[in-house]
């Protein structure tokens, strides 16, 4: 008995050996691998007949595949560059006719050299000659050894291990605990129907800290330490500039942070999906809506907004958006948020201050994005007897405004929100309620709860498609293949190559001052 | 099994070049050291040299023969690139469609109106997330666009095509070349799907799966509407070459557009080779035996005793069924593969074992001619017992080729003969 206990530990042991960490060496000629880019800092030129280029430009993992495994492209056949493929000992004949016979390190760093293959046959015209130093070509030999058991951060034979990041402690921290609750009871729940092809998810949390700097470096510290795979939900918010840096930086798949400040597109950052329309997205549809008034387009259209930086980026889309559509007039005026609608020593509030002024220069469409005092600028506005189009963001908004719109501003305020009640359908109520029963949480903050189940919905969904041959970049590739995908909870969601915001647009929401309930006017793509 | 099934027509004129091209020598593994030794040079063209063998030659198509290498020639240690290159002239003159498009600027864009009309391009197709040969393709351009200088937006523009239009934003267009440092002469184009299709098509690029695209690079002047199509990949000094060839070539190519005097495409493309007849009267190949003729070309050697004998009987039989058509609408043309055997005097000997009346020419004279014209139509080969058993059936002013099985049945050689005979340009045009 002991020995088979034994023997069963020594066949777990040496499993999970192949999945083991690599060597310093390895890991360099991983990163020579896949970027091109000695660690060392040493140069390496790609020559490609008489064109010289930086080796990032043709890395090894461009043609040959992230695992090695080569590819086809326009009539381009790059080989398998696995170690035991490349020493099998009776040689290779290529599909163009050429036949060789073994490589072994020496005739490796000569093909790579000089182009020549075992046997003296030039390599294929793509091919391209390297030079660079013997110890960034041993690196690179030492991770071919290793290439076809070496997999990303965070997978075993097993288990994928994901974190979510949530505030601890603080203000925050009961809507960070509610959302755990969610989380928890969602990959349970995929781990106790036999998990991922056969892998169970593993959710780790990371402490979002008490501010952007602690959120950053907490992630990254659980991402170089803990052998993650990819970051699944919860609260980015405040830290969002932070968070994008460090998914850049250690290339981690992030699904479904919820916050207000989408970062960066596809382009600039691969790893971040968003299920939600941030405060520029909403703001564009709000735009879009505007200019599908005839009365507004060309009108005379000012941007009011407080300084903070939610409030800036939407001014800035706005203007973008504005000007994009036709407008020629676009003013901006930044205000303070404090005190607003008090009367200062020129007996004049700054909210009617600004009425004033605005009135004077005849804007007619006004983008107000000041928290909770749009109150306070449409109640001077009436006063003056001036109604222009206002425009908000409805997570700015103050729930005031629905009971203190004056009647002369009906079908006058128009208010963007990223979701509303209806998203949340029949068949995801249940789903949720289904785990709640079963693994005993209560449901608050229902908002967040919402978030953290869209996020973990889709990130399993991505995991399905993205088969047993998991990497983070089947991951992201499979994430991109989302089309209208209903979680139940949002708007559908719809990634793409060039799109890292679900849900892309708003719905649009004026206020009927009398019966002081709001009118939907559907939702608004940008 | 019908003799219909040996015949081999293929229609299109335009069609039958692509053919011809497709003799590219397979190159064998070959010793380095042996290979640095020799050169490989065009026959028609002895400046367009090459240090490997299997190239062709950039402007007349031909395959580059060995040559001896000149003692001044340094040779760098590295080897030139073993390449399947193609270098096909394409003669007709394209039609672009004036789909509106987006540069990488993301401005609008009429692609033939902005880019193609009156201007030297040079065109390749490209993806932004492609890893494999797009990098390749982008750098030979940065290069390119090097070594051409100044005359980069003056003289030539460049123009990189995304096969990829629902991914590549004008933004990631921008990116991608900036990465090969693109100039103000290299546009990069994107759009919507239906219309980069199209587009595509026009340009003979389309493929169902982007990852399929070709390494192709087009090469060409609207005005002259000379389109070279070569391989983008590690091609430098004969992309150069081509471009430079294609920008002297501008002004002599709008004078014949508006005169009508000057060489015609087909003219161009059959060349003008001297070859002398059986009577060792010296004739233009193009001139005096294609031009505004109908003809029926074959190859042989009169010291052929396999399969000359029977092809050239059919010949015969033809003459004899088309009677006096034969000189009249339809002429008659052999071709020696064995010009250093086969003088005049032979020739007329073996013209008449076969009866050969006025209108059956029989064609010999300097081995490189004679090489050049067969070329052109496809029959040229290295060793003369490698010719082909193909009749070549044509109707110059309609443009209308077909190929026929040589030992066919003669009813149903004479029977596609007559159909080109009779083409009225319709058979082209349709297509």
């Amino acid at each position: 008995m002991k020995i088979r206990v034994f023997l069963l530990i020594g066949v777990l042991f040496f499993s999970s050996a192949a999945y083991a960490q690599l060597t310093d060496s390895e890991r360099r000629g991983k990163a020579l691998y896949l970027r091109g880019e000695s660690p060392s800092g040493k140069e390496i030129t790609a020559m490609l007949g008489d064109i010289d280029v930086p080796g990032s430009t043709l890395n090894c993992a461009g043609c040959h595949g992230l695992r090695g495994e080569g590819k086809t492209e326009g009539g381009v056949t790059a080989g398998n560059l696995t170690w035991s493929n490349l020493v099998r000992p009776y040689g290779h004949t290529h599909p163009s006719g050429r036949k060789h016979s073994a490589f072994n390190e020496k005739l490796f760093t000569r093909a790579l050299v000089q182009g020549i293959d075992p046997t003296g046959n030039q390599l294929a015209v793509a091919m391209p000659r390297y030079e660079m130093s013997p110890q960034d070509i041993s690196d690179l030999i030492a991770y071919l050894k290793r290439i076809e058991m070496d997999r990303d951060p965070g997978l075993t034979e097993t288990s994928i291990k994901i974190a979510t990041i949530l505030p601890k402690d603080g203000p925050l921290a009961e809507i960070g605990a509610a959302m755990k609750d969610v989380l928890t009871a969602y990959f349970a729940n995929v781990n106790d129907q036999g998990g991922i092809y056969n892998r169970r998810i593993d959710l780790a949390t990371i402490d979002a800290g008490a501010n952007a700097a602690a959120s950053a470096a907490n992630t990254k510290k659980a991402v170089e330490n803990d052998d993650l795979f990819a970051i699944v939900g919860g609260l980015s918010a405040g830290a969002d500039k932070e968070l994008a840096v460090v998914t850049r930086e250690t290339e981690i798949p992030y699904m479904g942070p919820a916050t207000l400040l989408t970062q960066a597109s596809a382009q600039t950052n691969r790893n971040l999906f968003y299920l939600l329309p941030g405060a520029s997205q909403q703001a564009r549809s709000l735009v879009n809506f505007a200019a599908n008034k005839s009365e507004l387009i060309n009108s005379r259209l000012a941007i009011v907004h407080s300084e903070n930086e939610l409030a800036l980026a939407a001014a800035a889309a706005i203007e973008d958006q504005a000007r994009q559509k036709g407008w020629t007039s676009v003013v901006k005026k930044a205000v303070s948020s404090e005190r607003f609608d008090v009367a200062g020593t020129a007996g004049v509030s700054p909210a009617a201050a600004l009425v004033r002024d605005l009135k004077a220069e005849g804007a007619q469409t006004v983008f107000f994005l000041s928290s909770s005092e749009e109150t306070a600028f449409i109640t001077a506005a009436a006063a003056a007897n001036w109604t222009p189009h206002v425009f908000l963001l409805g997570s700015l908004a103050s729930r005031d405004l629905l009971k203190t719109l004056p009647l002369s501003f009906k079908d006058r305020v128009f208010l963007a929100f990223p979701t509303v009640p209806n998203d949340v359908g029949p068949a995801g109520i249940a789903e949720l309620r289904a785990l709640e029963e079963k693994y005993k949480f209560a449901p608050r903050h229902i908002a967040s709860q919402l978030s953290a189940f869209a996020a973990a919905k889709i990130f399993t969904e991505a995991l399905k498609r993205a088969g047993r041959d998991l990497t983070r970049e089947k991951l992201i590739t499979a994430l991109e293949g989302l089309y209208e995908y209903d979680t139940g909870v949002t708007p559908s969601i719809t990634f793409g190559p060039n799109r890292r915001v679900g849900a892309m647009g708003a719905y649009v929401l004026s206020i009927d001052p009398a019966k002081k309930e709001f009118v939907s006017s559907g939702w608004v793509n940008n | 099994m019908s003799m219909r099934h040996h015949l081999i027509i293929g229609s299109l004129f335009i069609c039958l070049f692509m053919f011809f091209p497709a003799h590219a020598q397979k190159g064998s593994p070959r010793n380095i050291t042996k290979r640095s030794q020799v050169t490989y040079s065009c026959p028609m063209h002895p400046e367009v040299t090459a240090k490997s063998k299997g190239k062709k030659c950039p402007k007349c198509g031909m395959a580059l023969r060995r040559a001896e290498k000149k003692a001044d020639q340094k040779d760098a240690t590295a080897v030139a690139p073993d390449t399947s290159q193609d270098v096909t002239t394409v003669t007709s003159k394209m039609n672009i469609p004036d789909v509106e498009l987006l540069d990488q600027n993301g401005k609008k864009i009429h692609f033939y109106t902005d880019l193609i009309k009156g201007q030297t391009v040079v065109i390749n197709f490209i993806f932004t997330t492609c890893t494999t040969i797009c990098p390749p393709l982008g750098a030979t351009f940065a290069r390119v666009q090097k070594e051409l200088g100044n005359k980069v937006g003056r003289d030539v523009r460049f123009i990189s095509i995304s096969v990829d239009p629902v991914t590549d934003t004008p933004e990631r267009l921008k990116a991608w070349g900036a990465k090969f440092r693109a100039g103000d002469g290299w546009t990069l184009v994107t759009g919507n799907k239906p219309e980069i299709d199209e587009l595509l098509r026009a340009l003979g690029a389309s493929n169902a799966r982007r990852e399929d695209h070709s390494p192709t690079v087009l090469i060409g002047n609207d005005a002259q509407g000379n389109w070279t199509r070569t391989y983008g990949l590690a091609n430098t000094s004969t992309l150069v070459q081509i471009i430079n060839d294609t920008i002297a070539q501008k002004p002599a190519a709008s004078a014949v557009s508006k005169t009508a005097e000057g060489p015609s495409q087909a003219q161009k493309y059959f060349t003008d080779v001297e070859l002398i007849n059986q009577d060792g009267k010296t004739v233009r190949f193009y001139s005096d035996i294609l031009k505004g003729k109908t003809v029926v070309v074959n190859a042989f050697f009169t010291t052929c005793t396999s399969v000359c004998p029977p092809m050239n009987r059919n010949m015969e039989k033809i003459q004899e069924a088309l009677g006096d058509r034969v000189g009249r609408d339809v002429f008659l043309v052999s071709m020696t593969v064995d010009p250093e055997t086969d003088t005049p005097a032979r020739m007329k000997e073996y013209a008449q074992k076969f009866h050969a009346g006025p209108g059956w020419i029989f064609l010999t004279g300097k081995k490189e001619n004679l090489d050049l014209a067969l070329y052109k139509l496809g029959q040229y080969v290295e060793r003369k017992d490698d010719h082909k058993t193909i009749f070549i059936i044509g109707n110059e002013p309609t443009g209308l080729w077909k190929k026929a099985f040589g030992i066919a049945n003669v009813a149903e050689l004479v029977q596609v003969v007559e159909s080109v005979v009779n083409d009225k340009g319709d058979a082209v045009k349709s297509k």
